[in-house]
C-alpha cells in the first residue's frame, strides 16, 4: 500500500514536469510572420506618386493593375525584414507597383524554421539563402526554373550577364537561381577603422605595420585604460578577416572562410591549418591576446556587445569583416553627441616588408552575395519574376537604395544619378533611421549600379558632406578586394562525405581558433594547429580537400576557356 | 477485482486524461526513432526516404568526436549525480532542524525560487557573474587579494565542469528539497518522542528515524536519476558553453544531436541515431538500478 501511495505521489510530479517539459521545447520553432500587423495601404496616400519613369522599360510588372503579394523568407538568424509598407519606401512600391510582401521572420533559429517549412509542405513564395543550399530544393523540385522568364523580360539578364548566369545553371542545364548583389566589380567591407580622436591625442604614430600596430595598442592601453585598444567583433572575426590577410601577399582572408577552409600553394589547394600565414595570424593575436590588447571577450560577446562599443567610440582601433557599415552608423551616433569625433578607414596592415598593394582583406565574385529562389508554392510565379525584373532595373534599384522620386530627392542627373534634394540634407538622423533607404535593396541588389549611383552622387556633394562610407570604399575598402570566382560555387553534397566533413569542420575550426588564441606562447599555437590538422583527417577532411582541389581546377578551366 | 474496477468507474475516469498525455507526447512521437534507420529526406518523407539500416550508428560509433562525448556526458552527468542528488537530501535535513518557523520559510523560498527563472536568464546572470569587464566574481576577488589579474572564468576549460555543476545546484536544490521536506513531515512523531525519552541526541535521532523513514523516497528518486544518467544537461550546457574553446569539455551528446540534426549541418537521421544510442543506454541503466533496488524491496515496479 505504501508503495503504491508514493507511486501515485511520483506519478503526478511526472505529469507536471512532463507538462512543463512540452510547453519549454515548443517555443523555439514558433516564430509567426512579423507581417501579421501590415494592413493593405490605399493606393494614393503617397505624395510621390508620380512615377519616375524607368530609364530601361519594364514589359509588364507595372502595367498590371491586379496587386501581387507574395511570401518572402530570408535564412538567416539575424535577418527579421520589417513590414512591408511601414516606410516610405516600401510604401511607395506598393502603391505604385501594386506588390504587396510579406516577411516571414527566422526568430534567430533560420535553419530550424525552414526545415519546419519544408516538412509542413508551407514553403514562403520566395527564398533568399545561401547558394550551396539550393541543390536540395533543385533535386526535390521544389523550384521554379527561371530561364524561360529570364529571356521574356529584358532587365535581369542584361544586367547579370550571360558568363554569371552560366556559373549559376543547375546540373539539369536549368537556372534556379537569381544573384543577390551579384558584381561586375570589386566590393567589401572588411578593413581597419581607427577613432581619430584618439589617434590624434596620442600624436598619430605611423600605423603601417604589425609592430607599428602592436606599439600603438600598448600606447592605447596605458594612457587610455577604459577603451578597447583592439576590437575584433563578434566570435574573433577580425583576427581571421583582418590580420590573416595581411600575413601574406595576394592572399585574400577569403581562404578561412566557412566555404573554404583551403588555401592554394601553387597548383595544389591545401588545408587552411598548414597554412604558414595563419599560423603567423594565429601567433599574433594570440599574443595581443595575452597582453591583454585584443578584447578579452572576444569569443563571448555577441554581435551587439561589439557594436555597442564601436556605436559608443569606446575602441581605439576596430578591425571587422563589416567596418565599413558599422563604421557609418555609429558615426551618426557619435557625431550626433560630439561633431569632432571621427573614425577613419585606414590601409590594410601587413607584415614587415610586404608590399602594402597586395594585402586583401576583402574577396568578391560576380555571383555577389546569395541566392534569390522562387518556389513552386507561388501561385503566379512570373508576376513576381516580372517585378523582381523591376527591381534590378535602374529605376528599382534607385528606388529601393535612394528612396522613391520627391522623398530624398526631385530630380536625376542625365546619367540616372538622383540629385540630394533639401529635405534630405536637413533630415535627422532618426527620421533616416525609419527610411532606411537601402534596406529593400537587400531584396534584389545590383552591386554594380549601385555602386556606380552612389559614387557619382558623392562626387555631386562638397567634399565635407559625402558620406563616410562612400568615401571609405572608394578611397580603401573597394580597392583591398580581390576576385575569387574560381572558388566559387564549389561546394559539395552536405550528404556525402566531402560534405559531412565540411560541416564537421565549421565548428572544429571554431574551437581550434579560439583555444590558439588563448594559447600560452607561440610553440602552443603551432602544437594546437598540427593536431588539429591531423585530427581534421580523423573525420574526414582530406576528402574535403580533394573534392574542393577537383572543383577548384574545373572552375579554372571554365573562367579560363570562356574568356 | 473487475468487480472493484467496474464500482469506482468513476475514479477510474480520471486516469484518462493522464493516459492519453502519455500515450499521446511519450509514445506516439516514437515512430520518429524510424528516421535513425533511414537516409532520411526531408521533402520525400518518412515513407518514401531510403533505408539505410544500421549505417547511421556506425557512423556515430566510428565519429572522432564519440569518445569526447561520452566522456564529457558520463563525466558531467556522474559529477551532477553526486553533487545534485545529495544535496536537496542535505538541505530538506538542515531545514527540518530549524525552528524558527520564518527563518526556515525565508530560506525554503529563497532556495526554490531559482528553479522558476529559464535557462537563458540564469546563464545570461551566471556569464556576467564570471565575466571579465566587471565581473561581479572577479572584482570580490580582487578586493580580497585572491587574485591580481581577473580570471576569463569561462574561456578555461578545466573550470568549466565545476561551474555548471555548482550552477546547476543552485538552481535546482530548493525545489528538489521540496518533495524530502514532505516527506519528512509525514514521519511519525511519536517515533522521536520515544527516541528522545531513550536519550537519543538530534543529530542521532536525524540519522535513526528521519533518514531511514523517507529512505522510499530517497531510493525512488536515485533510481530515476540513475535512469537519467546519460542526460548530462542540454540548455545549460548550449548556453555556458558558448565559447569554442570550451567545445572539448562542454559536447555532450544532447548538444550533439541539437548541433547535428537541427543547426547547420542537418543531419537528421544521424542526429536520430545518437539520440535514440542514448535513449538505448538510459533504458538498461534504469532497468539494471531497479532490480538492484528490488533486492532491498524498494523498486519502481
Amino acid at each position: 500500500m505504501n508503495k503504491r501511495k508514493w507511486f501515485s505521489i511520483l506519478f503526478g510530479l511526472t505529469l507536471i514536469v512532463g507538462a512543463s517539459g512540452c510547453s519549454g521545447s515548443n517555443s523555439g520553432g514558433n516564430a509567426s510572420p512579423s507581417s501579421s500587423g501590415t494592413a493593405p495601404a490605399s493606393p494614393s496616400a503617397s505624395p510621390s506618386s508620380s512615377a519616375s519613369s524607368s530609364a530601361s522599360g519594364s514589359p509588364s510588372a507595372s502595367a498590371d493593375a491586379e496587386p501581387l503579394k507574395y511570401t518572402i523568407y530570408p535564412n538567416y538568424d539575424w535577418w527579421t525584414m520589417q513590414a512591408w509598407g511601414d516606410d516610405p519606401i516600401s510604401k511607395w512600391i506598393q502603391d505604385n507597383k501594386k506588390v504587396t510582401i510579406e516577411p516571414i521572420s527566422s526568430g534567430g533559429a533560420a535553419a530550424t524554421k525552414l526545415n519546419t517549412m519544408e516538412v509542413s509542405g508551407s514553403l514562403p513564395d520566395v527564398i533568399i539563402l545561401e547558394r550551396k543550399d539550393v541543390p536540395r530544393f533543385v533535386e526535390n523540385g521544389q523550384l521554379v526554373a527561371l530561364d524561360s522568364y529570364l529571356d521574356k523580360y529584358p532587365n535581369a539578364k542584361a544586367a547579370i550577364g550571360e558568363k554569371t548566369l552560366g556559373l549559376l545553371r543547375a546540373k539539369d542545364g536549368h537556372i534556379y537561381m537569381l544573384p543577390n548583389w551579384f558584381a561586375t566589380k570589386p566590393t567589401n567591407n572588411a578593413g581597419w577603422v581607427v577613432n581619430m580622436k584618439i589617434y590624434t591625442a596620442l600624436g598619430s604614430p605611423k600605423l603601417e605595420t604589425f609592430d607599428d600596430l602592436e606599439a600603438y595598442l600598448k600606447l592605447v592601453k596605458e594612457k587610455y585604460p577604459d577603451v578597447v585598444p583592439l576590437e575584433v567583433g563578434f566570435q574573433g572575426d577580425g583576427i581571421d578577416t583582418l590580420i590573416y590577410a595581411g600575413m601574406a601577399e595576394d592572399h585574400p582572408s577569403f581562404y578561412a572562410n566557412d566555404s573554404m577552409f583551403v588555401y592554394p600553394d601553387g597548383d595544389q589547394l591545401k588545408p587552411v591549418l598548414e597554412d604558414p600565414a595563419l599560423k603567423e595570424a594565429w601567433q599574433f593575436a594570440a599574443r595581443l591576446f595575452r597582453e591583454k590588447l585584443i578584447t578579452q571577450d572576444a569569443f563571448t560577446q555577441t554581435n551587439d556587445q561589439y557594436l555597442e562599443k564601436v556605436n559608443a567610440g569606446r575602441v581605439a582601433v576596430y578591425a571587422t569583416g563589416s567596418a565599413g557599415p558599422d563604421g557609418e552608423q555609429a558615426l551618426r551616433l557619435l557625431k550626433a553627441k560630439d561633431p569632432t569625433f571621427d573614425y577613419k578607414v585606414i590601409w590594410p596592415l601587413h607584415k614587415e616588408g610586404l608590399d602594402p598593394n597586395k594585402i586583401w582583406p576583402g574577396n568578391w565574385n560576380s555571383l555577389g552575395w546569395n541566392a534569390i529562389v522562387i518556389t513552386q508554392k507561388a501561385k503566379d510565379p512570373e508576376r513576381i519574376f516580372a517585378f523582381y525584373d523591376w527591381l534590378v532595373s535602374q529605376e528599382g534599384q534607385t528606388v529601393t537604395f535612394f528612396g522613391p522620386k520627391g522623398l530624398l530627392w526631385d530630380d536625376l542627373t542625365p546619367d540616372g544619378v538622383p540629385i540630394p534634394n533639401e529635405y534630405s540634407k536637413t533630415i535627422s538622423p532618426d527620421a533616416l533611421e525609419k527610411i532606411h533607404p537601402g534596406q529593400w535593396t537587400d531584396l534584389f541588389g545590383n552591386s554594380a549600379l549601385v555602386d556606380r549611383i552612389k559614387t557619382a552622387q558623392e562626387e555631386l556633394k562638397p567634399a565635407d558632406q559625402q558620406s563616410w562610407l562612400v568615401r571609405s570604399q572608394q578611397d580603401v575598402l573597394w580597392k583591398t578586394s580581390m576576385n575569387v570566382d574560381p572558388f566559387v560555387n564549389s561546394d559539395p553534397d552536405p550528404n556525402s562525405p566531402a560534405g559531412i566533413a565540411s560541416t564537421q569542420m565549421i565548428e572544429f575550426f571554431k574551437q581550434t581558433f579560439a583555444k590558439a588564441i588563448y594559447a600560452k606562447d607561440d610553440a602552443e599555437v603551432v602544437s594546437i594547429m598540427e593536431k588539429a590538422d591531423a585530427d581534421s583527417n580523423k573525420f574526414g577532411f582530406d576528402k574535403y580537400v580533394r573534392f574542393k582541389n577537383d572543383k577548384w581546377h574545373e572552375n579554372l578551366q571554365k573562367i579560363n576557356g570562356n574568356s | 477485482m473487475k468487480a472493484r474496477w467496474l464500482k469506482q468507474w468513476d475514479l477510474q475516469l480520471m486516469v484518462v486524461p493522464a493516459l492519453l498525455f502519455v500515450l499521446l507526447f511519450s509514445y506516439v512521437p516514437m515512430w520518429g526513432i524510424v528516421l535513425s534507420f533511414q537516409q532520411y529526406n526531408l521533402f520525400k518523407g518518412v515513407f518514401h526516404s531510403p533505408w539505410v539500416g544500421l549505417d547511421n550508428f556506425k557512423l556515430f560509433f566510428n565519429a572522432p568526436e564519440f569518445w569526447q562525448l561520452m566522456r564529457n556526458t558520463v563525466a558531467i552527468s556522474l559529477l551532477k549525480f553526486v553533487t545534485a542528488f545529495p544535496a536537496p537530501i542535505v538541505l530538506a535535513l538542515l531545514l527540518n532542524e530549524i525552528r524558527s518557523m520564518a527563518f526556515k520559510r525565508f530560506v525554503q523560498t529563497v532556495t526554490y525560487l531559482p528553479h522558476f527563472m529559464s535557462w537563458v536568464i540564469v546563464a545570461t546572470f551566471v556569464t556576467s557573474l564570471l565575466s571579465v569587464d566587471n565581473g561581479s566574481l572577479n572584482i570580490l576577488l580582487q578586493k580580497l587579494h585572491a587574485i591580481g589579474d581577473p580570471v576569463n572564468w569561462l574561456s578555461i576549460p578545466e573550470y568549466f565542469w565545476a561551474i555548471i555543476v555548482s550552477v546547476g545546484v543552485w538552481k535546482e536544490i530548493g525545489f528538489a528539497a521540496i518533495v524530502y521536506l514532505a516527506a519528512i513531515a509525514g514521519v511519525d512523531p511519536a517515533l522521536y518522542e520515544s527516541a528522545s525519552m531513550d536519550g537519543a541526541s538530534r543529530l542521532r535521532q536525524m540519522f535513526a528515524i528521519t533518514i531511514p523513514c523517507i529512505s522510499p523516497v530517497i531510493v525512488i528518486f536515485l533510481i530515476l536519476a540513475i535512469g537519467s544518467i546519460l542526460n548530462a544537461g542540454f540548455e545549460d550546457l548550449l548556453l555556458l558553453g558558448k565559447n569554442p574553446v570550451l567545445g572539448s569539455v562542454a559536447n555532450v551528446i544532447d548538444t550533439y544531436v541539437y548541433r547535428m540534426g537541427l543547426k547547420e549541418a542537418q543531419r537528421y537521421s544521424y542526429a536520430t541515431a545518437a539520440g535514440l544510442f542514448q535513449a538505448v543506454v538510459n533504458v538498461i541503466l534504469l532497468v539494471v538500478a531497479n532490480r538492484t533496488a528490488r533486492r532491498f524491496g524498494h523498486s519502481l515496479w
